[in-house]
């Protein structure tokens, strides 16, 4: 009888074994990869909603603290002056003419109309508070409230990955 | 002489590269751990500081401690917050402070506490206020 198999290569069982197995392990890493990426990208998403909250609140208390004559023009916007004689204006978007309504801004000017014209952003990824309250309030004895939430996708409704961040904190204008 | 690897080498191969890969893993959890302590620590900073503004006016002093403010720890006055389904209790220490006159200078101690997965957190900010 004739020896026909040659031991010297795969035979096509091997092939097909090796194959299986690079098969499943390429599939065990891709599933792995995007947990991780989906992982990466929800901190990352949250982190960026912290840093602005955080931010803005911190830029905004220490604005108004140096402030004087605070007034809570909405719920969603204030004026104050500063000692230099500009008043300044903080607000959230209305969705049209003064900005969209993820964003806290702020300007200067003698009017509301005049500050929107130089606005700057402060923060991103805002939403309205789930407590209720509004921006900025009068909380009586010369303090006023500040809350921002912030929401890694502010359009979205609220769910997995797209949770709230509420902020609160108050502040006395000295001057 | 056999040169090729046994199918069991190379299972045992690929779960050691698996372990490694894991044991890469935690440091996405441990990530996330310090994203939620980073995002309540925050919040208590954000609310004792509010607390701090309440308290820097003599007269708010006053009217929760008697004047001179007498030395104590105060809660409810200040109240508990309920911010993003957690419970911030602060309460407020007054000592006297440092120099001549204790009753014309107090230390004020905030302290804002919690519970984190079943662990009481707290955060402490300390000011000075003057009856000026």
């Amino acid at each position: 009888m004739i020896k026909t198999q040659d031991t010297k290569g795969f035979s096509l069982v091997e092939i097909l074994i090796s194959l299986v197995v690079f098969g499943l392990v390429m599939a065990a890493a891709g599933g792995a990869f995007y947990g991780i990426y989906n992982e990466w990208r929800r901190q990352r998403n949250y982190l960026e909603c912290v840093e602005n909250a955080r931010w803005a609140m911190e830029f905004m208390s220490n604005e108004i603290k140096g402030g004087g004559s605070f007034t809570v023009v909405s719920s969603d916007t204030a004026q104050f002056d500063l000692p230099t004689g500009e008043r300044v204006w903080y607000w959230r978007g209305d969705g049209g003419t003064y900005g969209e309504t993820r964003i806290i801004y702020r300007g200067v000017g003698a009017g509301f109309g005049a500050a929107n014209g130089n606005r700057q952003e402060l923060a991103n990824f805002i939403v309205p508070n789930p407590s209720g309250n509004n921006t900025f309030t009068d909380a009586g004895g010369g303090l006023y409230a500040i809350e921002l939430t912030t929401r890694p996708n502010p359009a979205a409704p609220v769910g997995e990955g797209n949770r709230n961040y509420a902020l609160r904190t108050r502040v006395r204008p000295r001057n | 002489m056999k040169k090729a690897l046994s199918l069991i080498e190379v299972c045992v191969a690929i779960v050691i590269v698996a372990i490694v890969l894991a044991s890469m893993l935690g440091v996405f959890s441990k990530g996330y751990w310090h994203l939620r302590k980073t995002r309540t620590r925050t919040v208590a900073y954000n609310l004792a500081r509010g607390i701090t503004e309440q308290y820097s006016n003599w007269t708010a002093l006053v009217t929760i401690a008697g004047s001179p403010p007498a030395i104590g720890t105060y809660t409810n006055p200040p109240d508990p917050v309920i911010l993003n389904n957690v419970t911030y209790t602060p309460s407020l220490a007054i000592s006297n402070g440092p120099g001549p006159d204790p009753n014309r200078l107090k230390r004020l101690n905030i302290t804002i506490s919690w519970v984190e997965d079943g662990v009481a957190k707290n955060f402490t900010v300390t000011t000075l206020k003057a009856n000026y």
